[in-house]
């Protein structure tokens, strides 16, 4: 048994050790085409920086007088565009406490002496750094509404802003996992992290093996003593190398473009720990449909067919939230979506407890257990 | 002491209702060099596919040194080779690293693995172009690392699909001398081909196959046999007069004649020179104008021809194609 396992390896990484080679080989132009897609997305996306979304603004009344009121119902019918949403909180600890949090984004605190005219601060508004780029998109609405409602009084005295350089409180509990209160080029860094992988993984292992069918090689690596496993773990082995190093690429390229890990060193281990989860799967999935596919171009189409809906319906893009009901459906079931998700968590809200880790990396594992399992179960090598 | 190194019974394909092989059974000796003739779509490929391995009979059985290979597949890794049709090398390694890759995978390592590729490089005249990627080669050299290749666990038994198929004929008469070495040094080939020359000077028995049965098995020369003792009559016509000169053959001379598309072949005896000139008479008496008339010894195209017709079957070939969706599992 011992022999028949230690055999396995063995011929599975004389495989893998031919794909890398292979790789190797063609170095320049692998490389090329693991950063030109992260790059252009990033180049092309990162630059509409202005469309932040239902960014949560709260707001503390502490002046409770008839003007506060006004205020209040200028910015809530300017909320209905869907630049913002105004969130009414209680007191001033517990607006600093969700500021902290990031359960929201800016926070307005009114004070009685709001439309007064001295020259004391009527409205002072505090936000955290990962958030300015955020708050900055919606800060000229919500000045235009101050200044419309207070004519008279110089808006530089209307609003004051105080910026908090302060580390996020690595304890509080994500709420924010769809990105909202940051800029969208750190939303968008994490889907990319994601659609690299996937798309890096359906044309590794399983692209390979479906070439060398095309090309006459399997059946003259077929005759030597292997077995359908070694086969298999070969090439995933492969697979699970390549997206390693798009996985590298894309997080280089995107600090490049300035965007933060939050979580820092960890946080890096994190996302290739959730990368590697979600390959597995894929990897099951491109290993079924090459041992189904005869041609390299049908095999291209499907796995396209399969990984861009699924990148989209993963809230890559845009939040998940403001899907319609049925793309959220999917979007539930869709394994990328916890994926990125667990990606964001890491670098945007700078928080991954292993109460959120664990149930994602789980819903991962039973993806790639089935995928791996069915792929084991319907392996079958067409030599034609 | 086995004599038969392979031993075929009654070996069944099917591929849903396509029937690929039917009923095969033959031997082959050790030492030999056995040839599969057949036209494309005939049942060469599946047949070597289910020696190899590579896919399960439907029934029969295949022995190899006695072994069922059904039970002892692992017999069939480590005494057969096969050079596949395709030319198969990893364009983007070098030739050392085709070869590495398939020693370790035959479990070699250290000096053992080393001293095989030497070897190979050696006998494939590739020594100098050890660390070329082997995508540069010309079509002749990735033939012949493709040959050393499929030789690296030193088989006894090489299976050669279409060895010499897109060769010029310098490298293809090379391949031959190769060929004929390897089998001087022990080694069994079995080899299928289109080229009929080549069976006929390669093949010490070979089984001419079509529509998955055994047409024919035996030596060249006995195949020839098979057609004519003796001469064998050509003769060209113009294709709107064949069958009238049939006909006139028939009834004038009492000569049975078989048509194959613009001609008509004659089996005639070992010194039967005047029926030639007899024929050509007649036809010319009926005003049969003839394009070209022959007489020769019999050779493996006439063979080929009686036993599966004349006629082009590209179109069965390809349907053979789809059908043999080679399915490989274990």
């Amino acid at each position: 048994m011992s022999n028949i396992l230690t055999s396995t390896l063995g011929k599975a990484y004389v495989l893998y050790k031919r794909d890398m080679l292979i790789f190797k080989s063609n170095l320049r132009a692998n490389i090329v085409r693991t950063v030109l897609f992260p790059l252009i997305i990033l180049i092309f996306f990162s630059n509409i920086g202005a469309v932040a979304h239902n960014v949560p603004v709260g707001v503390v009344n502490n002046a409770n007088n008839a003007n506060s009121y006004k205020f209040m119902q200028a910015l809530y019918s300017a909320s209905s565009d869907g630049l913002f949403k105004v969130i009414a909180i209680p007191s001033m600890s517990q607006g600093m406490a969700e500021v902290n949090s990031g359960q929201v984004s800016l926070l307005l605190v009114i004070n009685p002496t709001v439309g007064t005219k001295t020259s004391a601060t009527g409205i002072i508004a505090y936000y955290s750094s990962p958030d300015a780029s955020t708050v900055e998109g919606i800060l000229p609405t919500i000045n235009s509404v101050a200044s419309e409602f207070y004519s008279g009084i110089s808006t530089s005295n209307l609003v004051t802003f105080n910026s908090k350089p302060q580390a996020p409180n690595t304890e509080f509990v994500p709420t924010l996992t769809s990105g909202l209160s940051t800029n969208y080029e750190d939303f968008l860094v994490g889907g990319v992290i994601a659609l690299v992988a996937v798309f890096g993984t359906l044309f590794g292992g399983g692209f390979t093996l479906i070439t060398d069918k095309q090309l006459g090689n399997l059946k003259a690596l077929l005759i030597t003593p292997l077995n359908r496993a070694s086969v298999m773990l070969g090439k995933t082995i492969y697979t699970l190398t390549l997206s390693v190093i798009s996985t590298a690429l894309v997080i280089v390229i995107s600090l490049f473009f300035g965007t933060t890990i939050l979580m820092g060193l960890v946080g890096v281990i994190w996302i290739f720990i959730i990368v590697l989860m979600l390959t597995l799967g894929f990897t099951g999935i491109s290993l079924i449909m090459a041992t189904r596919v005869k041609k390299p171009e049908i095999y291209a189409i499907f796995t396209q067919t399969i990984a861009l809906p699924l990148w989209f319906l993963s809230g890559a893009f845009f939040p998940a939230a403001s899907m319609p009901t049925w793309m959220r459906v999917i979007s539930q079931v869709n394994p990328m979506t916890y994926a990125v998700d667990g990606i964001r968590d890491v670098m945007i809200t700078g928080s991954y407890p292993l109460s959120t880790a664990l149930p994602q990396l789980a819903i991962l594992g039973i993806f790639a257990v089935i995928m791996l399992g069915l792929a084991i179960k319907l392996f079958k090598v067409q030599i034609a | 002491m086995v004599n038969e190194v392979i031993d075929i019974k009654n070996l069944v394909k099917k591929f849903g209702s396509f029937t690929a092989v039917n009923g095969i059974s033959l031997n082959i000796k050790d030492g030999e060099i056995f040839g599969i003739l057949g036209p494309n779509g005939a049942g060469k490929t599946t047949t070597i596919n289910m020696l190899l391995g590579l896919i399960t009979p439907t029934s029969g059985t295949i022995k190899v040194y006695g072994y069922d290979i059904n039970r002892y597949p692992e017999v069939i890794k480590e005494k057969m080779g096969l050079m596949t049709q395709e030319t198969v090398v990893d364009g983007d390694l070098t030739a050392q690293q085709n070869l590495e890759i398939f020693a370790e995978l035959y479990g070699m390592s250290g000096k053992e693995k080393e001293k095989a590729i030497d070897y190979a490089l050696r006998e494939a005249e590739l020594l100098d172009f050890r660390n070329v990627k082997a995508g540069s080669f010309s079509g002749g050299m990735q033939r012949r690392l493709n040959l050393v290749k499929s030789m690296m666990h030193s088989p006894k038994i090489l299976v050669l699909d279409e060895p010499t198929t897109g060769l010029d004929v310098q490298n293809r008469v090379s391949m031959w001398d190769r060929i004929r070495k390897l089998n001087k040094s022990g080694v069994t080939i079995i080899l299928t081909t289109q080229y009929l020359e080549e069976a006929d000077s390669l093949c010490n028995r070979l089984a001419i196959i079509d529509h998955g049965q055994i047409k024919a098995l035996g030596t060249p020369g006995e195949l020839k046999k098979m057609v004519s003792e003796g001469n064998v009559i050509d003769i060209s016509i113009r294709f709107e007069d064949i069958e009238k000169a049939e006909k006139v053959i028939k009834q004038k001379l009492g000569i049975e004649s078989k048509v194959i598309a613009d001609r008509i072949s004659i089996s005639a005896g070992k010194e039967d020179v005047k029926t030639l000139s007899t024929i050509i008479s007649v036809l010319e008496k009926e005003k049969i104008p003839i394009i070209a008339a022959s007489m020769h010894l019999p050779t493996l195209d006439d063979v080929f021809i009686k036993l599966t017709g004349g006629t082009i079957r590209d179109e069965l070939g390809e349907q053979q194609s789809n059908a043999s969706k080679v399915m490989w599992r274990r």
